[in-house]
């Protein structure tokens, strides 16, 4: 009697529910306690959590502050459900840890004196403002317009530069950010439009700056 | 299709998020609107320098930093949870310690504040009934 050996065969590797290699790293994680298990997560993730945390806080501060981030991640791990991706739950805290900074700083310029110049961007920060008649150089160099877009992100609401630093830089899905800021798809939308449309007003001096040449493929740039 | 209308939908339909009626509302909106047009042509260039921009990396190494307070975490973990609750709770304590101190600096602050502005109106006030003639001290 013939049997049916596909039966006998365990489920194609392709069938069945794959496990997020990060939720696998965070399991053996807490059986082990072993920092070079957290390490090759924190080496996964470093340059993007350093690349949100840097153009939120815009200084120094952005080394201090991704350290925080792992560090609270770390403490949480223990809590961590995998219910989400450890991606998106990563980006959680390192928006809670910039937000946090940036309302200190500012209660700390109140109590300081220092004139809040930008209604609602950093504390005395000022955007010159670039003169499409003036003799400009070209932004030929990346790092030059790396130095643009940080001013100009640093001249807007920490809101909006969170959404145009996840969605335009980070690249990540509108799901994702939903749920990160906390917010309705409908609302995220709508926020990173209006987002978008005050960077592209703050950059428009800039942008005829651009060199068409630049190559922007010549790889991240450091502090 | 409004120019208020049209501009609300930039984004969407840069990342072609409309659907085909939407779509060719705007396009013919945006072909009888050359202003429009050159504003929605400078989002999607900004945009598209924003989306090719290298990621900021850290120029210092962060996880020699961060390591000792792992491996801090780690002997911590080997504590019994009476022991690890204590030092939570002095964590705890140290932040509430640490927030009542900025606390009570504002609040003296924004007294400090208040009391100069008070004794300039009051100043004000004498220099005003005393005629600007005599001299306060």
């Amino acid at each position: 009697m013939p049997t049916d050996r596909r039966s006998l065969w365990p489920a194609p590797l392709s069938n069945l529910p794959r496990l997020d290699p990060d939720v696998a790293l965070v399991r053996q994680f807490r059986a082990t306690a072993s920092p070079a298990v957290f390490e090759i997560l924190f080496r996964k993730y470093q340059t993007p959590i350093f690349n949100l945390v840097h153009r939120m806080v815009n200084g120094e501060e952005a080394y201090d502050l991704t350290q925080e981030v792992f560090y609270r991640a770390l403490r949480s791990l223990v809590s961590f459900q995998g219910d989400c991706k450890f991606r998106t739950w990563l980006y959680t805290i390192a928006r809670n840890v910039c937000l946090n900074y940036l309302r200190e700083k500012k209660v700390r310029a109140g109590l300081e004196g220092s004139s809040l110049d930008a209604e609602d961007g950093q504390p005395g920060f000022v955007l010159e403002p670039a003169d499409p008649q003036a003799d400009v150089p070209k932004i030929v160099e990346v790092r030059e317009l790396q130095r643009v877009v940080d001013r100009v992100l640093a001249a807007m609401p920490p809101e909006q530069r969170l959404l145009i630093t996840l969605r335009d830089l980070d690249g990540l899905s509108y799901e994702e950010i939903a749920e990160i800021t906390e917010n309705s798809l409908v609302n995220v939308r709508s926020k990173l439009h209006r987002a978008r449309q005050a960077f592209k007003n703050k950059f428009q001096p800039y942008l005829d700056h651009v060199d068409p040449s630049l190559d922007l493929r010549a790889g991240g740039m450091g502090k | 299709m409004t120019r208020e209308e049209a501009q609300a939908l930039f984004s969407d339909y840069l990342e072609d998020a409309l659907d085909s009626r939407q779509r060719d509302e705007m396009q013919a909106f945006l072909a009888r609107e050359p202003e429009c047009a050159a504003e929605m042509f400078a989002l999607e260039r900004t945009l598209s320098l924003l989306h090719r921009l290298p990621p900021r990396e850290p120029a210092l190494e962060i996880w020699r930093e961060l390591l000792p307070r792992v491996e801090k975490f780690k002997a911590e973990c080997k504590l019994s949870w009476l022991e690890r609750l204590q030092i939570r709770g002095e964590e705890f304590r140290a932040q509430v310690s640490g927030g009542v101190i900025l606390w009570t600096h504002a609040l003296s602050e924004c007294a400090h504040t208040r009391l100069s502005r008070y004794v300039q109106h009051d100043l004000r006030l004498h220099s005003k009934t005393d005629g600007g003639g005599e001299e306060i001290c």
